[in-house]
């Protein structure tokens, strides 16, 4: 089962903690819940999913304890340089670097709402957070990531921006 | 509603529509309605989440998964599980929270010394039970569907260390073992493992291949290879088992695979007249 499954979980995990030691870390103790609860897996065929959600309440329980230990204000997190930072190429490596950069409370909404493809009322649920609060971070960091990243489609991202 | 609060509310909204419904995007939706260049901007959003999710990729593309990541974890766990027991204070602690690598690092230390200790004070007051064939053919047979499960994971037969590797039966191909060795949870003198053999025309055959040192039974079986060995059925009925002893590598082999399997595989086995 870890050998089969441990690079998959490691990808998730990489993404939603921002970090490889972290990662490490989730994937480990994924393993670890999911022999404890070894007996809830009624269907074999469905290991990869169990282990998947198994990983994703490992981490959203990592994000709530680290949320009540430190509290930042979004506010104090300055906005990104994009002509700075903008990779002259867009590929996964970028955007994984551009997930990376996103503060904490930014990325893990956005990692669980591309993918885990997650609701906004899902992510909310899950972060324990108002729904208001999930949807302006969703925004904020999509808007954090399209500045960074640049165009991506054949259509120019977000060029419109005025008040109705 | 404005243009950007329409926008802004509409980036959390799934891209597929399924929650357009929802009360805190009714507002949204209906000036999307009443906006063109807003519907627009939300239609261009959509095609650069599109394009960032396939530029992304599968989340198991990963390019900086360490080197041996697997085998460190297994290696990591192990070490936890095995120690896990003597640390518990009571059934009732099972919130757990995190471990780093430094927590782990020093509860492997402790572990290793108590475990040292443990096996040091064994080896003075027991002599090891000898195992029997019936014992290994009759063992529970619901348990030999967890055989990949990470308790088997935490105790890995000493003698694979000893040896690198399990050794094969003579004839058998390394290539028809699926997956590592595992050991056996109460008995870290068996190996599993899991084969398939490929037949020509035929569907391949499944099965589970145990071994064990020789030294460790109290008697070998007296056949020398699985052809030549007589089937019997384990106790529930589920598995046809053989078990032989290989002189060449001074390993028991214990072969289990579905009723009415043996044939086939026996047949697969015998060298055919060139």
């Amino acid at each position: 089962m870890v050998e089969q499954h441990a690079r998959l979980l490691f990808g998730i995990a990489r993404r939603l903690s921002g970090c490889p030691a972290d990662a490490e870390d989730l994937v480990q103790q994924t393993f670890l819940a999911a022999g404890e609860h070894a007996d809830q897996l009624r269907d074999k065929s469905k290991v990869r999913p169990w282990l998947c959600t198994i990983l994703r309440n490992e981490f959203l329980k990592l994000v709530r304890s680290r949320r009540r230990a430190t509290t930042v204000s979004l506010d104090a997190v300055g906005e990104p340089s994009p002509e700075r930072s903008r990779p002259a190429h867009v590929d996964a490596e970028a955007i994984g670097l551009a997930i990376d950069a996103l503060p904490e409370e930014f990325r893990v909404p956005i990692v669980l709402y591309y993918f885990e493809e997650m609701s906004y009322r899902e992510i909310a649920t899950s972060l324990e957070l108002p729904i208001g609060t999930v949807m302006s971070r969703l925004s904020r960091g999509k808007s954090r990531l399209r500045k960074r990243l640049g165009d991506l489609a054949p259509f120019p991202a977000s060029s419109v921006a005025r008040t109705g | 509603m404005n243009c950007l609060d329409a926008l802004a509310c509409l980036d959390a909204a799934r891209p597929n529509g399924s929650d357009w419904d929802e009360p805190e995007l009714r507002e949204a939706r209906c000036h999307l309605d009443e906006c063109p260049d807003c519907s627009r901007v939300v239609s261009e959003r959509h095609a650069w989440d599109q394009a960032f999710l396939n530029l992304a990729g599968p989340a198991d593309s990963s390019s900086d998964c360490p080197d041996e990541f697997e085998a460190r974890l297994l290696e990591t766990m192990a070490t936890r599980l095995a120690v896990e027991p003597a640390t518990a204070t009571s059934p009732a602690t099972t919130t757990r929270r995190p471990v780093t690598r430094r927590q782990v690092a020093t509860i492997a230390a402790a572990g290793l010394l108590a475990i040292g200790a443990g096996l040091w004070w064994q080896a003075r007051q027991e002599v090891p039970v000898a195992l029997t064939v019936d014992q290994i053919r009759n063992w529970p047979d619901e348990r030999f569907s967890a055989v990949d499960d990470l308790e088997a994971l935490a105790v890995l037969p000493e003698f694979i260390a000893a040896h690198g590797q399990v050794p094969m039966p003579t004839g058998w191909d390394r290539s028809w073992v699926r997956g590592p060795a595992r050991g056996w949870p109460e008995d870290e003198q068996v190996a599993v493992m899991a084969f398939q053999v490929r037949l020509d025309g035929d569907s391949p055959i499944a099965g589970l291949l145990l071994a064990a040192p020789a030294g460790a039974m109290s008697s070998a079986p007296p056949v020398g290879d699985l052809t030549a060995a007589r089937p019997r059925y384990s106790r529930s009925g589920r598995f046809s088992t053989t078990a032989w002893t290989d002189e060449a590598t001074g390993t028991v082999f214990v072969c289990l695979v579905a009723p009415g399997e043996y044939e086939k595989l026996r047949r697969a086995l015998v060298p055919r007249p060139v």
